[in-house]
């Protein structure tokens, strides 16, 4: 097989919910059924003690583009993203969600946007809002597209959905790649977005291709609410900053 | 040769018939040669002659073709009329007052394309209240009121062959889908995506934002 073109990014920790499978299943799935099949996928595990490793291997023995990168205990996302980072061999690395699907047009649609733009370093789309049953419940596509909007969207508030969007891996380890530090945990996108968007044009995509389970981001939605807003207000007050001086509007290698 | 033949009724959808005909022509991965739209004019007194001859100097007249019949005001009839022009080999419908979200024939394609022996794919769609402001279609998504509805005509996407032996649409006002779509179901292999790629809309009367769904012009929602 050639060298893939598009690197999927997915870490998953405890990707079963309720001892069900179900939603990762429908996760990978959304990738392999990608129209654009010449990809690989990497799955992080990051120190799952429920079946989710069993299921990754299940897949992989059917798909030679996925690879598993298991990391030995439960190291956190920012540390799980940069792992698989790494790995990826492909110029362009796409993020994905275990709990989100992508719709089978996504990595094309993006893949061309990208391949128009050489400028641009990022870009993200809107979403679907589903419920359990997979019924659509809203269609979120409001946020900002063009870079200087963005650029300046992005000193209030997180305008990309994390699941969604595409990034060229040289501007992102050009900035460092995600942050580890404890502070920006849970809004770790959102301090990533801030340090790339700084110099380079981050977009979103007009339209929406990412299908994304209201009910089942429960990690973030319940439990870790309260921290992630600290964050976010912690990382817009950062971003005011980072962001005051014009772009030096580097072009991405 | 189109890969995809579209079939869009119309009577009076002067309205909303943008919003669907794009929703096709716009189609995400599609190539512009492998679709074609075939819209029938269900002798429309509106000016849904005039928004379609719009449409199709914008979209591309290779694109759209613009059937137009004394009204009929039965799907199924209407339906057949675009049968009978397809030249697809697949067919998929999209009614002219709903519209289909951008992955819809993509996702129909990848599943015909991992199992060729399927005659018929469906996808899911969703519910929204359409309401009319100032002169345009507003949209509100909800979730289906009836845990059953999962599938309806604009989901199907199937073969063409299919209808040569399972015959056309009956002409019955009302349910002529879900006889036609049964019989393809029990002559061939078909799956569901469970994907959601398209929104029915149901009009609303005035300002009552309550479900509204009236059967006395079930003759109209096509």
């Amino acid at each position: 097989m050639s060298d893939p073109e598009v690197s999927v990014l997915m870490p998953v920790w405890n990707g079963c919910r309720n001892g069900s499978d179900k939603f990762l299943r429908m996760s990978i799935e959304s990738i392999l059924n990608q129209t654009f099949e010449n990809l690989e996928f990497i799955i992080v595990n990051d120190g799952s003690r429920d079946g989710t490793a069993g299921t990754i291997e299940e897949y992989k023995a059917k798909d030679p583009r996925i690879r598993i990168v298991t990391l030995p205990q439960n190291m956190g996302i920012q540390k799980a993203l940069n792992a698989g980072l790494r790995e990826c061999r492909a110029r362009l690395v796409a993020r994905q969600d275990a709990d989100d699907m992508s719709t089978v047009t996504r990595l094309e649609v993006q893949k061309k946007f990208m391949d128009d733009r050489p400028a641009t370093a990022m870009c993200g789309t809107g979403m679907y809002v589903i419920n359990e049953d997979n019924k659509l419940v809203m269609e979120i596509n409001d946020r900002p597209c063009n870079y200087v909007v963005v650029r300046e969207a992005l000193k209030e508030r997180c305008v990309f959905v994390h699941g969604s969007v595409m990034f060229r891996k040289s501007a992102v380890l050009d900035v460092g790649g995600y942050s580890e530090e404890e502070r920006v945990k849970h809004a770790e996108d959102y301090d990533l977005w801030v340090r790339l968007a700084k110099d380079y044009s981050v977009e979103n995509i007009p339209g929406v291709i990412l299908y994304f389970h209201r009910n089942h981001q429960s990690k973030i939605g319940n439990v870790y609410s309260a921290k992630q807003a600290a964050a976010t207000k912690l990382i817009g007050g950062m971003a005011r900053q980072t962001l005051a001086s014009p772009p030096l509007q580097k072009i991405p290698g | 040769m189109p890969k995809y033949s579209v079939i869009m009724p119309a009577y009076n959808r002067a309205l909303f018939l943008g919003r669907a005909v794009k929703s096709v022509t716009t189609q995400d991965c599609i190539g512009p040669g492998d679709i074609e739209l075939i819209v029938v004019d269900d002798g429309s007194t509106d000016n849904t002659q005039d928004v379609l001859n719009g449409l199709i100097s914008s979209e591309g007249k290779q694109i759209i073709r613009n059937v137009r019949v004394d009204h009929v005001g039965e799907p199924g009839t209407v339906r057949n009329i675009a049968i009978d022009q397809a030249s697809g080999d697949f067919i998929a419908y999209c009614d002219s007052d709903d519209y289909w979200l951008p992955h819809h024939l993509a996702t129909a394609g990848v599943w015909f394309k991992k199992n060729p022996g399927l005659g018929m794919v469906s996808n899911y769609w969703g519910f929204a209240h359409f309401w009319v402001e100032n002169g345009q279609v507003r949209t509100r998504i909800i979730v289906p009121p009836h845990p059953t509805w999962a599938v309806n005509t604009n989901c199907r996407v199937h073969r063409k062959e299919c209808v040569a032996k399972v015959g056309l649409f009956n002409t019955s006002k009302w349910g002529e889908d879900n006889d036609f779509f049964s019989r393809i179901e029990n002559a061939f292999p078909c799956d569901k995506t469970g994907i959601v790629s398209s929104v029915n809309g149901y009009i609303q009367k005035g300002n009552n934002l309550t479900f509204q769904f009236d059967k006395g012009v079930r003759s109209q929602y096509y």
